[in-house]
């Protein structure tokens, strides 16, 4: 697998070029950003920077929410850099308390000037920067700055490509996993490993149901933004059906119906309960005897369980098993002077440094982005002592490029979020909800993406 | 007019019909049962929350999330309250919430009253104008004012700075109405007798308006020193700096994302985010109604 992801370049348009790769290498090519050609003009002022006359700026701005309570790795971060960089000043800044305030006040910030040389952009969020050219494009900045960009996880790092340019590194990334709880497992007579299927999920409820473990439900269901539709388009995807088709809206199609209905079935039969929009904490706290979290999740749930916790790949389908990548990454803004530009890239290709990839990775549980830092020593030795460190990064062979209606469309989480959770917590009928969620994917997609997609 | 009597159209008088008074106080007791239920469900709602939270602050862990729900706490974790001053700045937070608010609703609590004092006994061109814009400037969502603020905020160099934070929430619409409506309800002789006695438009407003006006001016403040100590947006989007940082922003360093959050240590945090607020308010909580009661009985 870690051989694939180096040697597998993952061409700009379409993924025809890999089929002869197996299909490890088609889920890991499907990560990349929107095909859709590039124009000409589209990097110009990429272009036009000499970055070998270019002295770096004596500090670097990062806004971040400490994804994975990642504030200690980041004060270790600053003491290595200092080490070696003592001409440029590094500073951490919380820029809100999740993803979307970060976008918030980055959106606020792009009328100033007063912005941060990198901010940390989740999945649903670069994009539209991108469309926008309001992040600074990096295919040459990286290079020239000392970043290997190579050495990136060919997926992940392709998830940020738009227009035959780079727009983001990766840096907290994850894939949903299932966690289950081994002891209700054990209890229900389950076999100690996750379901292959949701449909063998479903044979096994009732089981741990009828268990008596004191749980609140076999499986709690995440709601929120950033949440609930990442994780569930596994599910739809297993059923055949996707939200959406490249840029054609197919938020209430027949599959995704189904999937909701599916999901909904759970619920009335009292196999499954909403969790709060943090079912890691919950889980951790043995409210459920399963959930589909976050890899990021890992390290809090290891040190809030007080039992043995196992994860697993997300369950398959009829149409095959898929897991989506999600976490954010860093960008540029464009706004920034090119010294600015090279001073944040530096720290970016001090992340990248396979030390640093595996440390922030084994410290918080999110996947090492390099593939160096997978093959390290201290991750190996991570992996050797918690097996459960090494689920999403040989669950990234299943990785399927998210939907576009989700991801690239500006509100396509929250809309279709809120008819997940209407569906699941009001009992509205999936036609209904989901109906409406098309309405507004389909309008956003209209207004906010047609008209800015170069042709 | 009595139970009495009920006057007709004309000036006659019908006796009213004779009743006795246990049959008028039944209906009244049922009203009074009916509304002091009311009330407690209205308390229970608000209290019930709070009551968790306090309790959650005093809770580890796994006590928690406990099924059914454990009320009291198996042993008093005040570590968590240990946890939040060792977790984050606290008391830099502290001194910020503290420093916007009282520069926050006190310009507020006095630019209403200028504006409103001006509203009533100033005569100039366009009056009922002003006060129209005033009455439209209540109904703008804050959402709305957002990026212009920053925009204007940013270009002045006033990011992470109290004035930054503080400036553009000084004009309150809501403030001058009710002062207005208030100070329509003053007596006219007393400020009539104050400019005879020589006092200009500052004198009478200090020394006449504002003291007749106790209730209300405590009411606009009360809800001023809440606003601010309680805006979490307008904070997060104009401070990077932790030591800019107000309460509510300062509270986020203490929840994780992908993380696990640690409820105890958050909830002690909030009680101690809520605690000056909800003794401040407890303190003036009947000032607040007399003074919203006597801006809403302005004609």
């Amino acid at each position: 697998m870690n051989n694939l992801l180096n040697d597998v370049a993952v061409p700009r348009r379409g993924v025809l070029g890999l089929v002869g790769l197996g299909a490890a290498g088609l889920g890991l090519a499907a990560c990349s950003g929107p095909s859709t050609a590039a124009s000409d003009d589209s990097t110009a002022s990429a272009s036009s920077t000499d970055w070998s006359k270019v002295t770096p700026a004596d500090t670097v701005t990062i806004w971040t929410n400490h994804p994975g309570s990642s504030q200690a790795v980041e004060a270790e971060f600053l003491t290595r850099w200092a080490k070696e960089n003592a001409d440029i000043k590094v500073e951490f800044v919380t820029a809100g308390s999740n993803y979307d305030e970060i976008s918030q006040k980055f959106q606020a910030a792009l009328t100033g000037s007063d912005l941060p040389d990198l901010v940390l952009l989740s999945d649903v969020w670069w994009f539209r920067y991108a469309l926008n050219d309001q992040l600074a494009p990096l295919k040459e900045l990286l290079p020239a700055a000392g970043v290997k960009t190579e050495n990136y996880q060919k997926g992940l790092y392709a998830d940020y490509q738009y227009q035959d340019e780079q727009w983001a590194v990766p840096y907290c990334r994850s894939t949903p996993v299932f966690y289950y709880n081994k002891a209700h497992w054990s209890a229900a007579g389950l076999p100690d490993r996750g379901p292959d299927t949701w449909d063998e999920f479903a044979t096994w409820l009732p089981k741990l149901k009828a268990a008596g473990t004191g749980a609140q439900a076999p499986y709690g269901l995440g709601k929120g933004t950033g949440n609930a539709t990442w994780i569930h388009q596994n599910l739809i995807w297993g059923m055949g059906g996707a939200l959406s088709k490249d840029w054609t809206m197919t938020v209430d199609s027949e599959k995704v119906l189904a999937a909701s209905d599916y999901l909904r079935g759970y619920i009335t039969q009292g196999w499954a309960a909403v969790s709060s929009s943090d079912q890691a904490s919950d889980f951790g706290a043995g409210l459920y005897s399963s959930v589909i979290g976050s890899t990021g999740s890992l390290s809090g749930i290891l040190k809030a369980a007080n039992f043995e916790v196992g994860n697993a790949f997300l369950p398959g389908g009829t149409a095959g098993q898929f897991t989506p990548t999600g976490g954010a990454g860093f960008a540029i803004p464009a706004k920034r002077t090119p010294e600015q530009q090279l001073a944040a890239a530096k720290f970016l290709a001090f992340l990248a440094e396979d030390d640093n990839t595996a440390y922030f990775s084994q410290n918080t549980g999110y996947m090492p982005v390099t593939t160096g830092a997978v093959d390290s020593g201290p991750m190996q030795e991570v992996y050797a002592q918690t097996p459960l460190f090494k689920t999403a990064v040989d669950q990234l062979k299943n990785v399927r490029k998210q939907d576009n209606a989700r991801v690239f469309v500006p509100g396509g989480d929250q809309s279709t979020v809120t008819a997940w959770e209407k569906v699941m917590l009001q009992g509205t009928a999936s036609k209904d909800a989901w109906g409406t969620a098309q309405q507004e994917v389909q309008q956003s997609y209209e207004a906010d993406v047609e008209p800015l997609l170069k042709s | 007019m009595s139970v009495e009597q009920r006057t007709t159209s004309g000036s006659g008088r019908i006796p009213a019909p004779r009743s006795s008074g246990r049959e008028l106080r039944e209906p009244k007791r049922r009203v009074d049962v009916l509304g002091y239920a009311g009330l407690v469900v209205a308390a229970l709602v608000m209290v019930v929350p709070m009551l968790w939270m306090l309790l959650a602050s005093l809770k580890q862990r796994n006590e928690i999330y406990t099924i059914p729900a454990r009320w009291l706490p198996h042993a008093l974790q005040w570590q968590n309250y240990a946890d939040v001053f060792a977790t984050v700045p606290f008391a830099h937070f502290l001194l910020n919430s503290v420093i916007t608010t009282v520069l926050g609703a006190g310009f507020k609590v006095v630019l209403g009253l200028t504006c409103a004092y001006a509203l009533v006994f100033v005569e100039f061109p366009g009056k009922r104008i002003v006060f129209l814009v005033v009455l439209a400037a209540l109904m703008v969502p804050p959402q709305v004012t957002l990026i212009p603020n920053y925009t204007l905020i940013a270009q002045t160099g006033w990011l992470n700075t109290y004035q930054g934070i503080v400036v553009p929430g000084l004009a309150s619409s809501l403030g001058t109405f009710l002062f207005r409506q208030h100070f329509q309800t003053l007596p006219v002789s007393v400020l009539e007798a104050a400019t005879l006695d020589g006092a200009g438009h500052w004198r009478r407003l200090w020394q006449f308006v504002v003291p007749l006006s106790a209730p209300t001016v405590s009411a606009v403040a009360l809800v001023s020193v809440v606003g601010e100590w309680n805006q979490y947006l307008w904070p997060l989007l104009v401070t990077d700096r932790s030591t800019m940082m107000t309460l509510p922003v300062g509270l986020t360093l203490l929840q994780n994302n992908d993380g696990i959050t640690n409820w105890g240590v958050l909830m002690a945090g909030t009680v101690l985010v809520m605690l000056p607020i909800l003794l401040v308010f407890l303190f003036f909580q009947r000032r607040l109604v007399a003074g919203l009661a006597a801006g809403a009985l302005a004609n």
